[in-house]
């Protein structure tokens, strides 16, 4: 965006002073940024638990006694996608190292795996809320059902929104990969860390989610 | 990003609308805010009205605003406008004001910094907050109204029961998208305080006006979500038929009115906070730029500030002492509120010495600063009594809560936020403000201000409750009318002031004489260049020597401040 006419000739010295090292300090800036807004996020999930605390807290017996339970295939496709996004997270970690050290095709081959374990995730959430549904857990007039679908909804709009956030960065991981200095992908590098610190903060919700719906 | 640093906009639109500036973007906001500031002050000009007139046909925009009752506010609206005022002031006015348009505009420029750390999503951040007070704005016009459900937004009240219709849905997506704008201001602003600060300027080099929208942004970071959640929940029981928030009518499927005051108020003190500490730390940078004198202890006053935004986290509770949760949790809430006491009155004990033989020069900024001590002061210590249990389980919901906050988060507010703009106003347009306008502005304010919220004290403590709509209707309220009517004459005093104000601000802003670099001598880095700035603010990054109030040092000689970039002379 920066186009050389516009620019008075200080701001062009800034971006490539070897003094100042512009490259680490933005990167370091978008990481410190990354890091609040994840922060701040992270409280809406903990606003999410603390109500479902309280609530439980005050229904006395939980579940409660005259709401239907979740269903076995529910329960069960819950563990299956916990194991996909913790693979996906993993995946993740892979195609960045990949990417980092030149390795363009497996990059990408890690990269569409992290992608397809996100979707995959999202179709067994959506398969999880069809067979609670079928059961009689109901978002209406239950606290029991009305927590497992605010807590899991809220949650897979996540997902969606880190499946954006993960195409989004899909070109950065060609690129880094084929580049032959690490200064000319600056905007990659930080594209792509963002996007996995994205990724990643929604892995480690859905671990919290899962605990608060599933095990506690 | 390599974004803090962008070309210079050409066309119109790229530089007055869709700006990655911060100094257009904090004009933007401060833009925003006046408006919010108009409609909230007329709808509270309403209120009044109607409380001292039952049945008297609001004048000149009556017949405008409710032509079914030629004129009359019909009992109906009566608690949507006092939910709306309340919401507008909070998160349409002030947070747009002081956190949006001061937070902008002074955050790059006393730091030594270009931009912000990250200009695209300043824009955004800008963009959204108007697309949230769109979504305010048309909640007016659909079928019912806009949302009456208080700007506490207590359920049942605020259930579809109370509230049918998609009023308050609505109040609660405008929430959400106000609150997803201060959570990106909050971000930008954290690392901007936090990355870029000009070399040699180490934390407790940064003027006090820096601390106070830092930990502010700090707090919104924080606690917004909170209410996000909240609202999230609320969302689902209003649009899904879900019930977190209302108790059920049969067996054990039922969710808690509570739970929502407890999420609200978890984020609704801190919210106080984020609303007073930028006028807190313009207030102490001024009252020591306009006393000619350093600010007193700096380091305390900053450590303060800290220790109240991180007590502000831990004391929601005193809101609910009415609720009947356990004595042992609201005594422990009563003592941590009592706590915030300590470093509220060092900060204050500080105000008071910075300025304790200054050579004052009572300029409007200086006013309007001195303003918010008195104010706050008034506000604060009447805070005891609702910090209490044993007097805040009589004093819950009557006018003395309506006078205590409106004295700490909206007077002080208010008159932080003038502060600023008499201040900055040479710095952001140019030119002066009028100051002969400006000192019959604060005294015209002041009066009346004080007046009307101490007469509330009053009220409320003979028993009136805050939200009912015709006293007359009330036998034991009957003796209190005669005051309400005073307090209605006070307000709509106060209110015809601010046309001062507005002449004021239009005029200068056009045809104040010019300003030079720095009018007011003051030393921090936005006053060493020009005014107004150019888009890259410095030319040269400054490097950091001195602390923000040097005044008086002893080897001055032509001068009583030194900038903050400057050598002291051999």
């Amino acid at each position: 965006m920066t186009s050389a006419a516009a620019t008075p000739t200080f701001a062009r010295e800034m971006l490539v002073s070897p003094l100042t090292g512009p490259s680490k300090r933005s990167e370091a800036d978008a990481r410190v940024g990354m890091m609040i807004f994840l922060a701040s996020w992270g409280m809406v999930f903990l606003t999410l638990f603390f109500a479902s605390t309280v609530l439980r807290l005050r229904a006395g017996a939980w579940p409660p006694p005259d709401s239907p339970l979740l269903p076995s295939a529910t329960q069960n496709s819950a563990w299956a996608i916990t194991a996909a996004i913790l693979a996906s997270s993993f995946a993740l970690h892979r195609a960045g190292k990949l990417a980092r050290a030149g390795r363009s095709t497996a990059a990408r081959l890690a990269y569409s795996a992290t992608m397809l374990l996100g979707c995959l995730f999202f179709v067994l959430q959506v398969y999880s809320w069809v067979e609670a549904a079928r059961a009689g857990v109901e978002l209406q007039g239950s606290i029991y059902g009305g927590l497992f679908y605010a807590l899991t909804a809220f949650h897979a709009a996540h997902v969606l929104a880190g499946l954006g956030a993960l195409i989004w960065a899909l070109p950065s991981v060609t690129r880094i990969a084929d580049a032959g200095s690490a200064e000319e992908t600056l905007r990659d590098r930080i594209r792509l860390s963002s996007a996995a610190s994205f990724w990643h903060f929604v892995d480690l919700a859905w671990i919290a989610t899962f605990l608060a719906v599933f095990l506690v | 990003m390599d974004d803090h640093i962008h070309p210079e906009p050409t066309s119109f639109l790229s530089k007055y609308v869709f700006s990655y500036d911060h100094k257009i973007i904090g004009k933007q906001f401060l833009g925003l805010g006046l408006f919010g500031l108009l409609v909230g002050g007329i709808m509270a000009m309403v209120i009044r009205w109607t409380i001292a007139n039952p049945g008297v046909p609001f004048p000149v925009l009556g017949n405008l605003l409710f032509p079914d009752t030629n004129g009359v506010l019909p009992s109906d609206s009566y608690l949507m406008f006092v939910t709306m005022h309340g919401t507008i002031m909070i998160f349409f006015a002030i947070t747009p004001i002081l956190i949006g348009g001061f937070g902008n505009f002074t955050i790059p420029l006393l730091i030594g910094a270009r931009d912000m750390a990250f200009p695209t999503l300043n824009m955004l951040s800008f963009w959204i907050m108007v697309l949230a007070t769109a979504i305010m704005g048309v909640s007016f016009f659909v079928e019912g109204g806009a949302s009456a459900g208080g700007w506490t937004a207590y359920p049942p009240l605020s259930s579809t029961m109370g509230q049918p219709g998609w009023g308050h849905t609505l109040w609660l997506l405008g929430i959400y998208f106000a609150g997803s704008s201060s959570i990106m201001g909050a971000i930008n602003y954290i690392t901007t305080v936090i990355r870029m600060r000009a070399p040699g300027m180490g934390w407790f080099d940064m003027p006090l006006t820096i601390w106070g929208m830092w930990l502010t942004a700090v707090l919104n970071a924080l606690f917004i979500p909170v209410l996000t959640g909240g609202a999230i929940l609320m969302l689902f029981d209003r649009m899904f038929g879900s019930n977190f928030y209302t108790a059920a009518t049969t067996g054990l499927r039922g969710g808690d009115p509570i739970l929502w005051q407890h999420l609200f108020w978890i984020f609704g003190h801190p919210e106080v906070y984020i609303l007073i500490l930028p006028a807190w730390g313009i207030v102490s940078d001024l009252l020591s730029f306009f006393a000619r004198k350093p600010a007193f202890s700096y380091r305390m006053t900053a450590l303060a500030m800290i220790a109240i935004t991180v007590l502000s986290a831990v004391v929601y509770g005193h809101h609910m002492f009415t609720t009947g949760m356990t004595p042992m949790l609201s005594e422990s809430f009563e003592i941590l509120t009592m706590t915030i006491s300590i470093p509220a009155a060092i900060l204050f004990m500080n105000w008071l010495r910075t300025i304790w033989r200054g050579s004052i020069r009572m300029t409007s900024p200086m006013l309007f600063s001195l303003g918010v001590v008195f104010v706050f002061g008034l506000g604060g210590l009447t805070g005891l009594h609702l910090g209490s249990i044993a007097t805040d389980i009589y004093l819950h919901d009557t006018y003395f809560v309506v006078g205590h906050f409106h004295l700490t988060m909206a007077a002080a507010v208010l008159f932080g936020s003038f502060a600023a703009i008499y201040f900055w106003f040479p710095k952001m347009f140019g030119r002066m403000m009028n100051e002969t306008l400006g000192k019959l502005h604060f005294w015209a304010t002041l009066i009346p201000l004080t007046a009307l919220f101490c007469m509330m004290f009053v009220v409320g403590y003979s028993g009136m409750h805050r939200r009912i709509y015709n006293v007359l209707e009330y036998q034991y309220l009957l003796p209190l009318q005669p005051l309400n009517q005073w307090i209605t004459i006070a307000a709509l005093a106060m209110g015809a002031a601010q046309f001062l104000f507005v002449i004021n601000f239009l005029s200068s802003l056009f045809a104040g004489s010019k300003a030079t670099d720095n009018p007011w001598e003051v030393g921090t880095l936005e006053w060493s260049i020009p005014s107004p700035p150019p888009y890259y603010n410095y030319l040269q990054i400054p490097v950091v020597k001195n602390g923000p109030h040097e005044f008086s040092h002893p080897r001055l000689k032509t001068k009583d401040w030194l900038g903050q970039a400057e050598e002291v002379p051999a």
